[in-house]
C-alpha cells in the first residue's frame, strides 16, 4: 500500500447505472500526485462516463448505485451539491473532446477564464483579468493581451483547446481530467496539445487522468494504463508494457490491430490482426485474436495506360462575397491496380480533390482522364456510364446510409438506375456483393440503424461495389471507426482489391493507415499537392518540412524517430 | 468598438435586403388593388343612393380611376414616392393621414401585448425548462397549449363577460372615458384600465408561444457542451442558467419576436374590433365593410413596412447578443 | 448568417424548433458525453425506425396525444353525421328564441336570437371548420413543399428567386393579407380555404427548404449523386422521406391555425354567409353578450377543444418523430 500522502484519487468499485444497464461496472483504480494515468478503451467502454462520474457530472438519469471516489481523503460521492461545486474547477478540473463546442459562443474567452477565477479565488475584476492574460500566455496563445477579448469563434480548434486548458488550470487543480483532448484535432496540433498538458502537469505538479482510445498517445504520455472494454476494467499495467506480448488478450489485440508508423507494416507483407469478442458458455467474454493469412497480390502493372490521370485540376468555391480556392492545380496519375494514398490535415483540399474527380463539384480548370476518357466536360447523361466504373466510399458510416431505406433498397437502387431490369439478376448481384463484403444475406431486409458502425461501413462498401467499378475513391473510410473495426475494414479493402482487381484512391489524415494501405503517397497542404513519392521513400526521406512535421507528430516526437530509422 | 461595427454592418445588410422585398410588396399591393371588384366610386354612389352615370364618371375622373392600368401603376408609384398612399373618398382625407391617426393606438396596444407576452412567456418557459418532465412542467405545458389554442376574439369576449359584465371592474370597450377631464396620473390610469383587457386578449397566444419556445430553446442549450464546461468550473445551477443558458437561448427567441410582429398586427385587427379600440385593425375592418380598398391596401403596405422595421430591430438585437453575427469574414 | 438562422428559426412557431436545430448541427449527439461513433449507434437506433412502427407506438403511448386523437375523431364524426342528425338548414328558425341550455330538452344547448338550434349549428359548424382546415392545409403543404424543396435542393439562382418570393409573403402580415384577399375575392368556403393557403404556404416552404439544405449535404445524398441518380429520384426517394417528420408535425399545427383563421374571419363577418360556422355564431352572439353569453361561449368552446386536440396531436407527433426532448419529458 502506498503512503496516504502520495495517493491523490482512489476509485473503488464504481458502478454507473442508466435504467437497467450498467455501462460501467465495479471499476477501481487510483491516481497518485503528479502521475499520469490513462484510461483506454474503444467506444462504449465506459471510459468517458467514468470520468464524468468523478466530477459528479453524469446526466440526471444516471445513478451511481455503489462505489467510492476518495479524493484527498474525502468521498466525493458523499459531498453535498454545494461542496462538490467547491471541488469542481478548483481541486479537480476537466477538459473535453470537442473544443469547438465546449466554450460559450457568446462570451469572450477572457471572461470565461475570469469567471472560474472569481468563483474560486475571490479576485477583483482587474486582478482576474491580469491572471487570465497570464494563463493565456501559459498555454501559449500568442498575443494574449489582445486575444483575451476574442470570442471563441475567432480562434482555431487548437487554440480553443488551449483556452479550455487555461480555464482548467486557472485555479491550480490537483487533478486534471482530459477526456479525449486531442481526438478532434489535426495530428500536428494533437502533439502540441499533449506536450502542453504534460508540461503543465510538471509545472503545477498535478495528477493527470487521460481518457483516450489512442494507444500511441497512451504509450507516450502516461505512466500507467487502465484498459476498459464494455464497462469492465480488463487490466492495469505500466505504459511501457503496453506493447509487450504477455498482456490480456484484448490489450494485445488492440495493440496488434493499431497500426503504428514506426512499425512500417504494409498490406503486401502482412495482414492486420482482428479481435473477436465472443460470449462463452458462462456468459463471460472470450477474447480471440485472429490474424488472417497473408494474400498474394499481383504487382501493379506500370506499363498500361493509367486508369486515372488528373492534370492541373483547380476548384474554387464561390460564396456570396468571396472566393475560396479549395484545390489548386492538382496533378496526379493512378495506375491500374494501384492504391494511391492522399494525406493531409483538415482544410488541405483532399476531400475537394475526391469530389472533383467524382464530378460532384465542378472544376474551374484542368482535366480528368478516366480510363482514357476526358470526363471534365461530360453532361449528366454522358457521365452515367463513367459513374458505373468510378465509385466512392464515405467516412461517416452513420450519415452515408439513408435511414429510411432497407439495405436491399439501398443496394438495388443503383442497379435500377443503371438499367439492370431483371429482378432476378439484381438479386443475384446483391447476394454476390454481400458475400464480397462478408455480410450475412439476412442483412438485406434490415435497416441501417440495426447495424454497428463497422457493419454499416461494409454496407457502404457494398453500395460502392454493386456496379462493379474499377476505381474506388475511399474518403477517410476508417477514421470514424474503432481500432479493432478499422483493422477488419482495411483487411477487407485489401481482399477486395485482389478479388475484384480494384484501384484505390485512399484519402486519410492518418499517416499510419495510409502507410499501410498505399503503394504511392501524395501529401496535400493548403489546397496543393506538395509531395509525392512511393510508400517507402516518403516515410524514410521526406522532401518537405511539412511532411517531416507530420511524420514526427504521428510517430509521437523524437523518441520514436529512432524506431523509424531501424 | 467591434460590437457597434457589427451592429452597423448587420443593419446595412438588413436594409439592403429589404429593398427588393418592399418593391415586391408594392407591386403585389397594386395588383391586388386592381383585382378588387368595383371601385370607390361604386361604393360612394351606392351609399349616397342617388347615382347617375354622369356623377359616377365625374367621381372616377376626379380620383384617376379611369386611366389604363400601367398609368395607374405609375401614378401609384409616383404617389408612394411622395409618401402618399392615395385618397380615401369615403373618409374624405388622404390615406396616410387616416393611418397616421390610427397607428399610435395600435402600436401602444401591440407594445403592451408584446411586453406582457415576452415577460410572462420567458418566465414560464424558464420554469418549464427547469422542471422539465416533472409536474410543474407538465401542468404549465398544458396551460401553454390551451392558450395556444384559444382564439383571441373569443377570449376577448369572455374577459368582457367576466370583468365588465359580471364583476364590473373594467370597461368593455373604447380607449378612454369619453368626456372625462382626467389629467396627469389619473389620465394614465384611465388609459391603462381601457387597455388591460385588449392587451391581455392579444398577448395570451404569444405568452403560450414564448413559453414553449423558451422551454425548447433552453433545453436545447442545456444539452450543449459549453454548459457542461460551466458545471465543471463549479458554477451553481442558477448561475449556469442565467449566465450561460439564457443568453444563448435568447438568440432564437428574439428571432421569433420579430417574426411575430406581423402576426400580432393580424391579431390586433380582430381584438380591436372586439373592444372598439381605435387603431389600424378597426380601420381595416371598417375599410373592408365599406369596400374602401385604397385604405385597406394602404394598411397592408404600411403594416408590411412595420414588419420590416421590426425585423431590422431584431437583427440589431441579435448582432448585440451573438458575436458571430455581422463578422466580416 | 442572420438570414440562415432566421430561416431555420422561422419555420414554425414552436413545434419544429427541435428538428430545425437538429438539422443545423447534425453531429450533436444526444448523449452528450459520448461522441465516439459506435456509442452513438445505440442512441440513433431508437431514433429512426423506417417502418414508423416505433413512432406510432410512442405516439399512442402519449395520453395527451391520444386525447387529442379521440376528440378530433369525435369532431370528424359530428361533421359527418350533421346532415343526418340535424337535417334541414341550420340557419333556419326551429324554436323559441333565447332558450338557455337545458331549458328545453328538444334544444339541449338552447336557441339563439333567431330561434336557431345551437347544437345543430355546432354540428354543421364542424363541417366548415374541418373542411377549411383540411383544404387550406393540403393546398398550403402542396405549394410550400414544392417551392421549398426546389429552393433547398437546387440552391443558386432558383433559391435566390424563391427565397425573395417567400420573404415577400412572410413580410405581409398574415391576417391582414387574409382579410384583403377574402374581401377582394368575395367570401365562400373555397375562397377562404385558398386565401388561408396563400398566407400559410411560406412557412412550409421555409421549413422544407431548411430541411432540404441540411439533408442535401448528407453523405447518402452525395452517394446517390455519385451513383448517377437523377434529380427526381434523389428528391423523392432520398431527401423527402427524411424531411417529412417535421412537415407532418407542421401539418397538424396548420390545420389548427387554419381553423382559428377561418373562425376569426367568420367572426368579423368575412366568412361564407351561406353556411353556419363557429366563428359566425360567436359574431352573431356578440351583441347579446350581456344577456345570453352562452351564445358566444359554446361555439368558442368547440373551437378551443378542436384546436387544442390538433395541437396535442402535433405535440405528440413531434415527440414521437423527433425524440430529442422526449428524454426530458419522460
Amino acid at each position: 500500500m502506498s503512503p496516504a500522502s502520495s495517493r491523490l484519487l482512489e476509485v473503488e468499485n464504481l458502478t454507473v447505472r442508466f435504467g437497467s444497464a450498467d455501462p460501467v461496472r465495479h471499476l477501481s483504480f487510483s491516481v497518485d500526485r503528479g502521475e499520469t494515468v490513462a484510461v483506454v478503451g474503444e467506444s462504449g467502454s465506459g471510459k468517458s462516463l467514468s470520468a464524468l462520474a468523478l466530477m459528479r457530472l453524469l446526466p440526471r438519469n444516471a445513478q451511481i448505485p455503489n462505489g467510492r471516489i476518495t479524493f484527498e481523503g474525502t468521498d466525493l460521492l458523499k459531498l453535498s451539491d454545494r461542496d462538490i461545486r467547491k471541488v469542481r474547477g478548483r481541486e479537480i478540473a476537466m477538459i473535453f473532446q470537442e473544443p469547438m463546442t465546449s466554450l460559450n459562443p457568446v462570451a469572450t474567452i477572457g471572461n470565461q477564464i475570469v469567471e472560474v477565477l472569481r468563483l474560486h479565488e475571490k479576485l477583483s475584476k482587474k486582478e482576474a483579468r491580469a491572471r487570465a492574460i497570464e494563463l493565456l500566455n501559459l498555454v501559449k496563445i500568442p498575443d494574449a493581451e489582445k486575444r483575451v477579448d476574442d470570442f471563441p469563434h475567432q480562434l482555431s480548434g487548437g487554440q480553443r483547446q488551449r483556452v479550455m486548458i487555461a480555464i482548467a488550470v486557472a485555479c491550480k487543480p490537483k487533478l486534471l481530467i482530459a477526456d479525449e483532448p486531442t481526438t478532434a484535432l489535426d495530428a500536428t496540433i494533437q502533439a502540441q496539445i499533449l506536450e502542453l498538458l504534460d508540461e503543465l502537469r510538471r509545472k503545477l505538479s498535478m495528477g493527470l487522468l487521460l481518457i483516450t482510445h489512442d494507444l500511441g498517445v497512451v504509450s507516450r504520455w502516461s505512466d500507467r494504463v487502465v484498459v476498459m472494454y464494455h464497462g469492465d476494467k480488463l487490466e492495469e499495467l505500466p505504459a511501457s508494457e503496453l506493447f509487450s506480448p504477455d498482456r490480456h488478450p484484448y490489450t494485445r489485440g488492440l495493440a496488434q490491430a493499431s497500426i503504428r508508423l514506426e512499425d512500417g507494416v504494409h498490406y503486401t507483407s502482412r495482414t492486420l490482426s482482428e479481435i473477436r469478442v465472443v460470449k462463452d458458455a458462462n456468459g463471460q467474454n472470450d477474447y480471440q485474436i485472429r490474424q488472417p493469412v497473408p494474400r498474394n497480390l499481383p504487382p501493379v502493372a506500370n506499363d498500361d495506360e493509367p486508369i486515372l490521370q488528373v492534370d492541373g485540376l483547380s476548384v474554387t468555391y464561390c460564396t456570396r462575397n468571396r472566393e475560396n480556392r479549395a484545390l489548386d492545380k492538382a496533378t496526379l496519375t493512378l495506375a491500374k491496380g494501384e492504391t494511391l494514398g492522399i494525406v493531409g490535415e483538415s482544410g488541405s483540399g483532399k476531400s475537394t480533390l475526391s469530389k472533383a474527380i467524382m464530378r460532384l463539384v465542378n472544376a474551374e480548370s484542368g482535366s480528368i482522364r478516366f480510363q482514357g476518357q476526358e470526363i471534365t466536360g461530360l453532361g449528366p447523361h454522358q457521365l452515367q456510364p463513367v459513374r458505373r466504373d468510378l465509385q466512392m466510399i464515405f467516412q461517416d458510416p452513420f450519415g452515408s446510409l439513408n435511414p429510411r431505406k432497407s439495405i436491399r433498397d439501398i443496394l438495388e437502387a443503383p442497379l435500377i438506375v443503371h438499367g439492370v431490369r431483371d429482378a432476378a439478376e439484381r438479386r443475384r448481384r446483391i447476394d454476390e456483393t454481400f458475400e464480397h463484403v462478408r455480410l450475412p444475406l439476412s442483412a438485406a431486409e434490415r435497416y441501417p440503424h440495426e447495424f454497428s458502425g463497422g457493419q454499416r461501413q461494409r454496407i457502404g462498401i457494398a453500395r460502392a461495389l454493386i456496379l462493379r467499378p474499377s476505381l474506388v475513391i475511399c474518403d477517410e473510410p476508417v477514421s470514424a471507426l474503432d481500432v479493432s473495426i478499422q483493422a477488419q475494414i482495411l483487411n477487407l479493402l485489401v481482399d477486395l482489391k485482389r478479388d475484384l482487381g480494384l484501384s484505390y484512391l485512399f484519402i486519410s489524415h492518418d499517416l499510419a493507415v495510409v502507410q499501410y494501405i498505399s503503394d504511392r503517397v501524395i501529401v496535400m497542404k493548403d489546397s496543393r499537392i506538395i509531395e509525392e513519392s512511393d510508400h517507402k521513400t516518403i516515410w524514410h526521406s521526406p522532401k518537405t518540412d511539412y511532411t517531416r512535421a507530420l511524420i514526427a507528430a504521428a510517430a509521437g516526437g523524437e523518441t520514436r524517430s529512432r524506431a523509424l530509422a531501424s | 468598438m467591434s460590437a457597434l461595427l457589427r451592429i452597423l454592418r448587420t443593419l446595412r445588410r438588413t436594409l439592403l435586403q429589404a429593398v427588393p422585398t418592399i418593391l415586391g410588396i408594392i407591386i403585389l399591393n397594386f395588383f391586388l388593388l386592381q383585382l378588387a371588384p368595383g371601385d370607390a366610386a361604386d361604393v360612394m354612389a351606392g351609399e349616397a343612393g342617388s347615382a347617375t352615370v354622369e356623377s359616377m364618371q365625374a367621381l372616377r375622373e376626379r380620383f384617376g380611376l379611369d386611366n389604363p392600368v400601367l398609368v395607374q401603376l405609375v401614378n401609384y408609384l409616383g404617389n408612394l414616392a411622395q409618401f402618399s398612399l392615395g385618397f380615401s373618398p369615403r373618409y374624405g382625407m388622404p390615406v396616410t393621414e387616416l393611418i397616421g391617426q390610427r397607428l399610435p393606438g395600435t402600436l401602444t396596444l401591440m407594445a403592451m401585448a408584446l411586453a406582457i407576452a415576452i415577460l410572462i412567456g420567458l418566465t414560464l418557459g424558464s420554469l418549464m425548462a427547469a422542471f422539465s418532465g416533472r409536474l410543474p412542467d407538465r401542468l404549465l405545458s398544458i396551460f401553454a397549449l390551451l392558450f395556444y389554442s384559444v382564439p383571441g376574439f373569443w377570449i376577448g369576449l369572455m374577459l368582457i363577460v367576466l370583468f365588465s359584465v359580471t364583476l364590473g371592474w373594467l370597461p368593455s370597450g373604447g380607449a378612454g372615458t369619453i368626456g372625462s377631464s382626467y389629467t396627469g396620473f389619473a389620465a394614465i390610469i384611465d388609459k391603462a384600465r381601457y387597455m388591460v383587457l385588449p392587451a391581455t386578449s392579444l398577448a395570451l397566444f404569444y405568452v403560450a408561444i414564448y413559453a414553449r419556445l423558451t422551454r425548447a430553446a433552453m433545453l436545447e442549450v442545456k444539452n450543449q457542451d459549453f454548459v457542461r464546461t460551466a458545471y465543471a468550473k463549479g458554477l451553481s445551477p442558477v448561475v449556469v442558467t442565467v449566465k450561460h443558458v439564457l443568453r444563448n437561448a435568447l438568440i432564437p427567441i428574439t428571432t421569433m419576436a420579430g417574426m411575430h410582429v406581423g402576426g400580432m398586427l393580424g391579431g390586433a385587427v380582430v381584438v380591436e374590433t372586439v373592444y372598439s379600440w381605435p387603431g389600424l385593425g378597426r380601420l381595416a375592418f371598417e375599410a373592408v365593410m365599406g369596400r374602401d380598398y385604397t385604405v385597406l391596401l394602404g394598411i397592408l403596405l404600411l403594416s408590411s413596412i412595420l414588419v420590416i422595421l421590426a425585423n431590422a430591430l431584431v437583427d440589431i438585437a441579435q448582432a448585440w447578443l451573438d458575436p458571430r453575427i455581422g463578422e466580416q469574414k | 448568417m442572420t438570414t440562415e438562422t432566421a430561416v431555420t428559426h422561422a419555420v414554425s412557431p414552436v413545434h419544429s424548433r427541435a428538428s430545425a436545430s437538429q438539422a443545423e448541427k447534425p453531429d450533436a449527439s444526444q448523449w452528450h458525453n459520448i461522441k465516439a461513433p459506435d456509442a452513438r449507434t445505440t442512441r440513433t437506433a431508437t431514433v429512426s425506425v423506417p417502418a414508423g412502427r416505433r413512432e406510432l407506438a410512442a405516439f399512442l403511448r402519449n395520453p395527451n396525444a391520444l386525447f387529442g386523437l379521440v376528440f378530433l375523431s369525435l369532431m370528424v364524426a359530428a361533421a359527418l353525421i350533421a346532415p343526418i342528425a340535424f337535417p334541414g338548414d341550420p340557419l333556419g328558425m326551429v324554436g323559441k328564441p333565447f332558450l338557455w341550455p337545458g331549458q328545453d330538452a328538444a334544444f339541449p344547448l338552447g336557441t339563439d336570437s333567431m330561434g336557431r338550434n345551437v347544437l345543430a349549428g355546432l354540428f354543421h359548424g364542424a363541417r366548415i371548420s374541418l373542411f377549411v382546415g383540411l383544404t387550406a392545409t393540403a393546398l398550403g403543404l402542396g405549394v410550400g413543399i414544392t417551392v421549398g424543396s426546389l429552393a433547398g435542393y437546387f440552391g443558386g439562382w432558383v433559391d435566390d428567386v424563391l427565397v425573395r418570393i417567400i420573404e415577400i409573403f412572410q413580410t405581409l402580415p398574415n391576417f391582414v393579407l387574409l382579410v384583403v384577399l377574402v374581401a377582394i375575392a368575395q367570401p365562400s368556403a373555397t375562397t377562404v380555404s385558398v386565401a388561408i393557403a396563400i398566407v400559410s404556404w411560406p412557412m412550409v416552404a421555409r421549413l422544407t427548404r431548411a430541411e432540404f439544405r441540411a439533408i442535401r449535404e448528407k453523405d447518402y445524398v452525395v452517394a446517390a449523386r455519385s451513383l448517377g441518380f437523377h434529380h427526381p429520384r434523389i428528391i423523392f426517394k432520398e431527401i423527402l422521406p427524411n424531411a417529412l417528420p417535421p412537415l407532418i408535425v407542421t401539418a397538424s399545427v396548420m390545420v389548427a391555425t387554419a381553423i382559428l383563421m377561418e373562425s376569426a374571419l367568420s367572426f368579423m363577418g368575412l366568412g361564407d354567409p351561406n353556411v353556419v360556422s363557429w366563428g359566425s355564431m360567436i359574431g352573431n352572439g356578440r351583441e347579446l353578450i350581456r344577456t345570453a353569453w352562452y351564445l358566444t361561449f359554446l361555439p368558442g368552446l368547440a373551437i378551443v377543444f378542436t384546436v387544442l386536440a390538433l395541437n396535442l396531436i402535433g405535440d405528440g407527433l413531434n415527440d414521437a418523430l423527433n425524440p430529442r426532448f422526449s428524454e426530458e419529458r419522460s
